[in-house]
């Protein structure tokens, strides 16, 4: 027994005994070498309370191996294993049909059944392991070695992936993780404590994760995993990836593997401080190709990453990776992107820096609301950096299907937000939107955009025929104050003011909700001053009416761009210089819209027809629309009806409603009706 | 002071406490309470079109409801007699008279006051959000992966039911459908002036989400447990 000890071939190198008990002893005809230490330790792994006992008898040897706990660095790998077989030296040592039994492991309790067998031929030692177990699958490893301890080491199996996510601790213990991997690796080292060169491949496939929410998620996932090293001072190396088959569920996000393979490929690195990636490759097939780097340090500190020169179709990007960040129901939701996009972006613990160049880019959504066409642009942008500048280009634009035309802006890009550089101009229905304030941040409880300009000689024509309102002729020019957009929603600080028709309109506490999304609501009060009704008459086809008109339209809400409720009065005011006349045909209109069928009495309307216009004291008309209904009202009260005109002089028209309560799409349609029946008539002015 | 004076004195003082006590009996009767039955009876109908436009899968606009039920008002203790004003002759008569008057005229603004409205702007903008994001939350219901909580919000209960892409957007579609039906909420507080009954608008809501859900959608009781309907 003595002498088979000493032969022992020594296959670690044992460096901390702390305790190392020997016994040899007899019983019943058998011999028993035991061996014990209260802990043993290679290079890089640790076994505590290892004990190693030969039987022999005239039946056989027998051979069990057992320790308490076997470490690989700081991971305890095994707990309470035990190893016994029919041990036998015919061709050097060999342990046939062993038996392993580990209590504890990342794959849970293993059972496995094998064999080792170590031979020493022309003085190369060989080792030979064959184990296969439910839980670990099967496993065949060989090692040859020299006589000066230089190895070469081949080995091949497959097993379930669940214990080798949990041993890497490649997701956290919680989630649950199925599938099969095959495996092979080659090493070899210049002694038994140092590997020098390694590679390995592994393939899985039907691999399956879940987080126990179920919103981080795998299925049906095939990969092939190549790398190899080489150690130098310190391990470094290539690795290769490519992904096959399968869904990836990482919520928002969802990636299914495109029918050409996803490959990475990348140069790795492994020193005392960080594990890092460098010179890396991917190539994801229908969307784009590209470069990237990652370091991550070992002891803390926060991940480095680098993803350089891609090359992305936007089509996919915009649907796969950015949309998904989008709220459900809102504009970004909807939108379609088109074009291609070279960019490198980074991060630690966050965004750090952006750079881009869209080109030939568009943007649309489905039901109109907004399209974009020929996008171009370029810029940087840094977290931590100066202010960088940006070019935005397109060649057309539809906001609600009204038209803009060519734009080219620069910005100046910060680290919350960007501004303009210069005011530009953009061709907006005849007219021009002239932009003097333009600035977005991208955070924060003031995060949005905000704007201020002026618009001249907008076409009312083109206006309300995209708007289907009622036709309007001439041009409008307005002066656009603070207006911000944040979370779907527009306000403004100050009026927007507009020149129409000789007088002025101001849009005072606007507030639209719901901005291009469902529904939109807008909130508004309207000041109406110096309006002149000879030109507002012309172009509404109302009949001739000469006069200035003031008026108001308090708490205006439209709804879906269609008056819902407000509290409207109009009524002109004398002007020196300026006559008060109205012309038969609007007398018939006016008629109308107060709920008469015109002037009826024959004798009444021929002896009124002699007359091209009458002069008139007052005009105007409240109307207070709630929940269908409009309430109108007029310049004073006659009887119990409301006096839409006063006449004065000779011949004298007054125009007197009797029917305070009208539903709101009667009186719709009676504006309707009025503007399309009443004549011009020509009064030399 | 003669006793008939000192009579005379007291007679007054109780008349003075007397009508105090009442005004401020009066000023404490008068809490606008909040209309359950009429917000139950908007809740349901609300959460019927929700359920009925989500199935259809078409977005509508809708049709805005003005609920008015009787509501639970203050105790009628101060409620006025019927009583023929023109026999009021006393002054006694005549200042419980205007009393009971006044304060049945505040009663009667607080009753007004609890009918509940839903036909604003706001709360049919507000409506239409909660259809059209209802319409894409209803393969989750329908699946179980989604159910509604016992507070008339909604959140995830079995995200493995559906497949995978459509898991993708599920965490996104519950925050805005929630955000979405706390603005109705809080809209139909709002165009009832009384914003603070948001909260109890969104426990009546809760219940009928519940009670008016189609079988096979999950919900939560109150000590959050999952039931099936």
């Amino acid at each position: 027994m003595h002498g088979r000890s000493r032969a022992l071939p020594i296959a670690v190198r044992w460096w901390s005994t702390l305790c190392l008990g020997l016994a040899i002893s007899g019983v019943a005809g058998a011999q028993i070498l035991e061996i014990s230490a209260a802990q043993i330790s290679g290079a890089g792994w640790t076994a505590q309370h290892p004990r190693v006992m030969l039987t022999t008898s005239a039946q056989g040897d027998q051979l069990s191996l057992a320790a308490g706990v076997v470490q690989a660095g700081k991971r305890k790998l095994w707990r309470r294993v035990r190893l016994q077989c029919e041990f036998g030296t015919a061709q050097g040592w060999a342990c046939r049909q062993g038996h392993l039994a580990v209590d504890g492991s990342p794959w849970g309790a293993l059972h496995g059944d094998g064999q080792v067998q170590l031979r020493r031929v022309g003085g190369r030692g060989q080792a030979m392991l064959a184990l296969r177990g439910a839980q670990f699958g099967s496993t065949r490893v060989q090692v040859q070695s020299t006589a000066a301890g230089q190895w070469h080491l081949t080995g091949a199996g497959s097993l379930p992936v669940a214990g080798l996510v949990h041993a890497f601790t490649l997701l956290p213990a919680t989630w649950q993780t199925s599938g099969q991997a095959r495996w092979q690796v080659r090493a070899q080292g210049a002694s038994w404590a140092k590997a020098r060169q390694m590679a390995f491949e592994l393939q899985g496939s039907q691999l399956q994760f879940s987080s126990p929410d179920g919103l981080q998620a795998a299925q049906g996932v095939a990969l092939q995993l190549q790398g190899d090293g080489v150690y130098t001072g310190q391990w470094q190396g290539t690795a290769r990836m490519r992904w096959t088959q399968g869904g990836v569920l990482w919520s928002p996000w969802y990636w299914t593997a495109p029918a050409a393979a996803v490959r990475v490929q990348t140069r790795w690195q492994q020193t005392a401080k960080a594990w890092q990636l460098d010179q890396g490759s991917i190539r994801w097939p229908g969307l784009g190709q590209g470069g990237f780097a990652l370091y991550r340090p070992t002891r803390g500190g926060v991940l480095r990453w680098q993803i350089r020169d891609m090359d992305v179709a936007m089509a996919p990007l915009y649907a796969n990776w950015i949309k998904p960040l989008a709220p459900p129901g809102g504009l970004a939701a909807q939108l379609q992107a088109s074009g291609q996009v070279h960019f490198s972006v980074a991060g630690e613990g966050g965004l750090s820096t952006l750079k881009w160049e869209l080109r030939n880019a568009a943007i649309s959504s489905p039901r109109g609301h907004l399209a974009v066409t020929g996008v171009n642009s370029r810029g940087a942008w840094s977290r931590t950096g100066k202010t960088s500048d940006a070019v935005l280009l397109w060649q057309s634009a539809e906001l609600y299907h009204i038209p803009a035309g060519p734009l080219h802006v620069e910005l100046a890009l910060d680290p919350q937000g960007f501004q303009l550089q210069q005011p530009f101009t953009l061709a907006l229905l005849g007219g021009e939107l002239h932009f003097r304030h333009l600035a977005a941040r991208w955070a924060g409880p003031r995060s949005g955009f905000s704007m201020s300009g002026d618009l001249q000689g907008v076409s009312m024509a083109q206006l309300t025929k995209i708007m289907h309102w009622p036709p309007f002729s001439g041009t409008v020019s307005a002066t656009i104050p603070e207006l911000q957009y944040h979370a779907g929603d527009i306000t403004t600080s100050g009026a927007l003011s507009a020149q129409v028709f000789g007088g002025e309109v101001r849009v005072g506490d606007l507030h639209i909700e719901n901005f291009l999304g469902v529904l939109p609501l807008l909130r508004a009060n309207v000041e109406i001053a110096g309006l002149r009704l000879k030109p507002l008459t012309d172009a509404f086809h109302f009949g001739y009416i000469s006069g200035v008109l003031n008026g108001d339209v308090k708490n205006l809400t439209l709804l879906n761009w269609s008056p819902e409720a407000f509290q409207a009065q109009f009524h002109t005011v004398p002007v020196h210089g300026m006559s008060q006349k109205i012309s038969y045909a609007a007398v018939q209109s006016l008629t109308r819209l107060g709920g008469g069928n015109g002037i009826s009495g024959f004798f009444q309307g021929m002896f009124l027809r002699m007359f091209k216009t009458f002069a008139y004291a007052h005009l105007g008309m409240g109307v207070h629309l709630q929940d269908g209904v409009a309430e109108l009202s007029g310049v004073g009260t006659e009887d119990s009806g409301f006096v839409i005109l006063q006449g004065q002089g000779l011949p004298r028209v007054d125009i007197v409603g009797y029917n305070r309560r009208v539903d709101w799409d009667e009186l719709l349609a009676r504006l309707k009706t009025a503007m399309h029946s009443g004549a011009q008539v020509g009064t030399g002015e | 002071m003669t006793k008939q004076g000192w009579l005379k004195t007291q007679g007054w003082r109780s008349v003075l406490v007397l009508g105090l006590l009442m005004a401020l009996s009066a000023c404490v009767t008068v809490n606008i309470y909040f209309p359950a039955a009429a917000a139950q009876k908007l809740a349901d109908q609300v959460v019927g079109e929700v359920y009925k436009a989500a199935a259809k899968g078409a977005l509508q606009a809708p049709v805005a409801p003005a609920v008015s039920a009787p509501a639970p008002t203050a105790p009628a203790r101060s409620a006025a007699p019927a009583t023929d004003s023109l026999s009021m002759a006393s002054p006694y008569h005549a200042a419980t008279y205007l009393l009971a008057t006044g304060f049945s005229a505040i009663s009667g603004t607080a009753e007004a006051a609890a009918n509940l409205d839903a036909s604003s702007p706001g709360v049919q903008s507000a409506r239409a959000q909660v259809e059209a994001l209802a319409t894409q939350m209803h393969p989750y219901f329908v699946s179980g992966a989604v159910g509604y909580t016992a507070n008339g919000q909604v959140t995830i209960h079995d995200a493995a039911a559906v497949s995978l892409p459509q898991r993708a957007p599920l965490n996104g579609l519950v925050g805005s459908y929630n955000q979405a039906l706390s603005n109705l909420y809080q809209q139909i507080a709002d165009a009832n002036g009384h914003p603070e009954w948001a909260g109890q608008i969104q426990q009546t809501f809760a219940q009928a989400w519940i009670n008016k859900a189609p079988a096979g959608y999950w919900y939560q009781s109150p000590s959050g447990q999952w039931q099936k309907k």
